[in-house]
């Protein structure tokens, strides 16, 4: 009886690390010299009346939600904005900074069609996939793997939102 | 024998490992064959030619009636999306071959292939009448497929997932006119694959394809008009085929919407369909007489 | 003697190994197919040896439930030869996939993405009654072996010879199922079923037959089993003539024509005409395979394909010699015997075996009451959670889709229970260690196929957009802010233009004032007044606190924001709090 008790275990262990071992979830892998520029997400939101697609310029109608490119930055930071003492620094950082602060390699496989903007006329917040973890500048840990959107595309989350999401595989496969 | 058992045993590995090592032709061992060139469009027009230089006979036609919407439970009551092909205006001059096959990154095929008149086109000219996968309502390949990967979309494809193939060929066996294509080679490995379109991805050996009714097309403009918060009734796209078509005589469009200029063409004509795929709801159908 | 066989067999499987090296390497242009003939000489193998493997069973199982008397060695014999020739059936419907490692998604069940196999289709049943099959066969092979040593699994031995009785009926069902429940008209008729099995078990006594030749013995129930056989196949070949019109004489020949010759006594009495025969079966049943699955059959066969019927039979050969060869201690007690010693089946002894039964009430069903509950329920909970994964998928199915997947689930269920309580009562520490491996091994099995094939990352690198959002259409007179044509242009707007002049329009009063110099108050008159070309020129161009945007921006673009700036101008300012408020936090 113990032994068919230890083999159960064994079973489980096993099952488990192989499935987590075969299906990593996908990681943004980010570069690019971010740290060139100090930047703080949470004084650039809702607290100046600024949307997400205000610098992730696609957030809101693209396919692809982007990263900010040093242009977009400076229209607003050509000037001062505080008088706070760290304002000098951040200008000579932006100063500084390449054309394009950040970049990320993409980690959607090719064969999967993903747009940003049909899923904000639907309702879905970005918080609701990407979180709040970047509010406090803490970025990745988001699970993104067929099952949690098919979970959401197929009503088993996010019930009190009752999105209409199409769930056939051509929707979002191609 | 004058060897013992070991000896034997060790004998008879080696030699089952020489074997199968000597069937894997192409191990680095051997020597890598080099990277192909990329072939060059000329090379694909000149398959077209010789595609349609191979006598091949005219399928039989039947009257059917106008497609409708499809029969399945969850379908689409706005659109069902088909073409139709005016065998009248149709001269067989192939253009809408190599459009599909710059459109849809198709890729060559071997010389032993084409000297069989096996080609991977989407759209073949059988007795000078264009043919391509009628994207049937009922279809019979996608109750064959065991993975799931040849499914219906509510709005009428016959959609083909290449990631959840797994190359069975049930389907291909299954289509009454050999409308599905099976990638033998690997494409572009071998040089036989150009990437015309980079909307369209290129599809790995050992997976079905078929004409996808230009199923990106589709995708994009519907994510489109849903961003905007419209309803999607598929207005404004047209297939490569249908575009590239200077007699215009291939119409793609909305059999539900009364506006489309599938429906609007199609109305005045008699319809018909080969007859092995007329009971299986054919999405794609012929035009002749009938004005 | 055994050397020599063995000699022959790694004759053969030497060139099946560079056959199907070459076969894995290439991908399905290795064999005779192409966009005409999609299944070739793969399933058409498949379909032989499984077919072969049924007879070891029915020697063993059905036959033993059936009380016709059988010499131990000659069952335990046929077991070993359903096994093997399992073991290189199984391996030709891997070997003919496109993408191999996607095999797993033909089984029925959710995995970790939320896909389900589409059970409709006959090769999804085909996976389930062949996996079962075959556990059940090496759990009977095991139990037999032990069942003279060990009086627990004598008690299980018959119980389990009952569960795989259907079982062999039920699987040659299904594989005949591949071809008869497609369209195909080659492939049409409900006859199948019965033909495919009676070819199976046809071809499969007549591989025991050589087997037993080979041994030195001889059956003769077999030899008449065998020749009623060719009797049954002629039918069918014949009926399928009449409704199709298809015949291959060199079937007929060799499958039923020839084996008429065991009616005359020096062909039947000479072990060399007794094998002859068999192979002349052999041979005809694998030709009428290929005639099947491929009609254009011979004409297209390369070196491949008659290099996959050689490694067939070669790995055959050598997986049953070495079995056999370790496993003849167990039978015999003592070294090999094969060809050396004549002896013959003794006669059938008068047994008191007819004893009378209350229904229901037999040693063997009390045994398999419990296992059989205990499949039958996880059977139905099978069904109702596949059935909810195929709802939940859209997959359109009927419920005779789901019959096949009964008996598989049923009898695996079973004859593991069955076996497992004896097993759990008596294990010792290396049994138990044993098992636990087994379990481990089972568990990364079901996690990796659980977990499915790593997707690929495209990797393409994601920036800023460059000009990203063409106008597409230019907002005009007619447009309201919520045409289609807008969107582009409002999320152009909302990217750029919102930050100061608010999403509305009206200014974005938490940032400008406090942070930045508050920009004009374009009202319509303004605009108007200002007139559009010189509004462009000033997003283009820049002005006192804003960046030139010529370069990011196309002039067609500056247009159509001009345009929608206007139209947001026209619309009163209702609800300004929430068109304002479309912050980051929702």
């Amino acid at each position: 009886m113990k032994w068919s008790l230890v083999a159960l275990v064994a079973l489980l262990c096993a099952f488990f690390l192989a499935d987590l071992l075969m299906n990593r979830v996908a990681e943004p892998t980010r570069r690019g010299d971010g740290s060139a520029v100090p930047f703080m997400h949470a004084m650039h939101g809702d607290s100046i009346g600024l949307s997400c697609s205000a610098c992730h310029t696609g957030a809101y109608a693209a396919a692809k939600a982007y990263l900010p490119s040093k242009a977009e930055c400076m229209d607003c930071h050509r000037l001062p904005l505080t008088e706070s003492a760290g304002i000098e620094a951040l200008d000579s950082a932006l100063a500084k900074a390449p054309e394009h602060p950040w970049s990320k390699k993409s980690s959607l496989p090719e064969h999967v069609v993903f747009h940003h903007g049909v899923h904000h006329s639907a309702g879905v917040a970005c918080a609701d996939c990407h979180g709040t973890g970047y509010g406090a500048d803490v970025y990745g840990g988001e699970r993104f793997d067929m099952r949690t959107c098919l979970d959401c595309h197929r009503g088993k989350t996010f019930k009190d939102k009752n999105f209409k999401a199409a769930v056939y595989c051509a929707a979002c496969h191609r | 024998m004058g060897m013992d058992r070991r000896e034997f045993i060790k004998w008879c590995s080696l030699l089952a490992v020489g074997s199968m090592l000597g069937g894997c032709r192409k191990l680095p061992f051997v020597g890598d064959a080099a990277k192909k060139d990329l072939p060059s469009l000329k090379m694909f027009e000149a398959e077209v030619r010789r595609a349609m230089s191979k006598p091949s006979h005219r399928m039989e036609l039947v009257r059917v009636p106008m497609p409708g919407r499809l029969k399945t439970p969850g379908a689409s009551l706005e659109n069902r999306f088909g073409m139709a092909i005016d065998l009248d205006a149709c001269d067989g001059c192939g253009k809408c071959i190599l459009a599909c096959i710059q459109e849809n990154n198709i890729p060559l095929v071997t010389e032993d292939e084409a000297a069989k008149g096996r080609f991977m086109h989407w759209i073949e000219m059988r007795g000078g009448v264009p043919f391509m996968c009628a994207h049937c309502g009922n279809a019979p390949c996608e109750r064959a497929c065991p993975t799931g990967a040849a499914n219906h979309t509510p709005d009428g494809l016959s959609a083909m997932m290449y990631k959840r193939c797994t190359g069975s060929r049930y389907c291909g066996a299954n289509c009454p006119e050999h409308a599905r294509k099976f990638n033998f080679n690997d494409a572009v490995q071998q040089g036989l694959s150009l990437k015309f379109n980079d909307k369209v991805p290129v599809r790995s050996k050992g997976v079905m394809e078929k004409c996808s009714l230009c199923l990106h097309r589709l995708q994009d403009d519907r994510l489109e008009v849903k961003t905007a918060g419209g309803v999607w009734r598929g207005r404004g796209v047209n297939t490569a085929c249908a575009e590239a078509c200077p007699k215009k005589a291939i119409v793609f469009g909305n059999w539900l919407d009364p506006d489309s200029p599938l429906v609007k063409v199609a109305r005045r004509r008699d319809l018909y369909a080969p007859a092995d795929l007329a009971g299986f709801d054919p999405s794609i159908v012929y035009m002749m007489g009938g004005k | 003697m055994v050397r020599i066989l063995f000699i022959v067999f790694l004759c053969l499987l030497a060139p099946g190994l560079v056959s199907m090296g070459y076969s894995l390497w290439q991908g399905p242009a290795a064999w005779s197919v192409d966009s005409g003939v999609f299944w070739g000489m793969p399933i058409s193998l498949f379909v032989f040896w499984i077919g072969l493997a049924h007879a070891g069973t029915l020697i063993s199982a059905i036959f033993l439930v059936l009380d016709v008397k059988m010499e131990r060695r000659t069952s335990i014999l046929a077991e070993l030869a359903t096994l093997c020739a399992l073991v290189v059936a199984v391996i030709f419907p891997l070997m003919h996939l496109g993408v191999i490692q996607n095999f797993y998604m033909v089984a029925p069940y959710m995995e970790s993405r939320g896909s389900m196999a589409n059970v409709c289709s006959p090769l999804v049943w085909d996976f389930c009654c062949i996996l079962a099959y075959g556990l059940l066969s090496v759990v009977y092979l095991v139990v037999h072996v032990l069942a003279d040593k060990s009086a627990v699994a004598a008690s299980i031995h018959r119980p389990l010879a009952w569960l795989l009785f259907p079982m062999v009926l039920w699987v040659h069902t299904i594989v005949s199922l591949d071809f008869a429940a497609t369209f195909v008209p080659a492939w049409r008729g409900a006859f199948f079923p019965i033909y495919f099995i009676v070819g199976a078990v046809f071809s499969g006594l007549a591989m025991v037959n050589i087997m037993l030749c080979a041994e030195g013995y001889r059956m003769r129930q077999l030899e008449k089993l065998m020749l009623v056989g060719s009797w049954f196949l002629g039918a069918f070949l014949l009926w399928d003539f009449a409704l199709k019109g298809n015949l291959s004489v060199t079937v007929l020949v060799f499958a039923v024509l020839l084996p008429q010759l065991m009616f005359v006594s020096a062909v039947r009495e000479s072990t060399l005409g007794r094998v002859l025969i068999s192979s002349s079966i052999i041979v005809g049943l694998l030709l009428e395979r290929v005639f099947l699955v491929f009609p254009s059959g011979v004409m297209g066969f390369g070196w491949v394909d008659l290099g996959l019927i050689c490694f067939g039979f070669g790995l055959f050969g050598v997986i049953f010699l070495v079995a056999r060869l370790k496993l003849s201690r167990v039978i015999e007690g003592e070294e090999v015997l094969m060809g050396e010693v004549e002896e013959t089946v003794p006669k059938r002894p008068a047994t008191g075996r007819f004893s009378y039964f209350a229904p229901l009430t037999t040693p063997e069903f009390r045994m398999l009451r419990f296992p059989l509950l205990l499949g039958i329920i996880a059977c139905t909970l099978f069904l109702v959670w596949v059935v909810g994964c195929l709802e939940e998928n859209g997959i359109a199915f009927s419920d005779a889709n789901l019959v096949p997947l009964t008996c598989p689930i049923i009898t695996t269920v079973a004859g593991i229970v069955l076996c497992l309580r004896p097993l759990v009562m008596h294990i010792g520490k290396v049994g138990g260690a044993v098992m636990v491996a087994l379990a481990a091994l089972l568990g990364v099995l079901a996690g990796m196929v659980y977990g499915g094939v790593t997707s690929v990352p495209s990797g393409a690198v994601v920036s800023s957009t460059g000009d990203m959002l063409d106008v597409g259409t230019l907002p005009d007179s007619t447009s309201t802010l919520d045409s289609v044509a807008i969107i582009r242009t409002k999320a152009v707007f909302e990217a750029r233009c919102a930050g100061c002049h608010g999403a509305d329009g009206r200014l974005n009063e938490k940032f400008v004032r406090e942070y930045y110099p508050v920009p004009q108050n374009l009202d319509v008159s303004r605009m108007d007044a200002l007139g559009e070309d010189s509004l462009v020129n000033v997003i283009l161009n820049g002005r006192t606190n804003m960046n030139p945007y010529a370069g990011r921006i196309s002039p067609q673009m500056a247009r159509g924001l001009v345009r929608y700036m206007r139209l947001l101008a026209e619309t009163p300012a209702v609800d300004n709090a929430a068109t304002q408020n479309e912050g980051g936090d929702e």
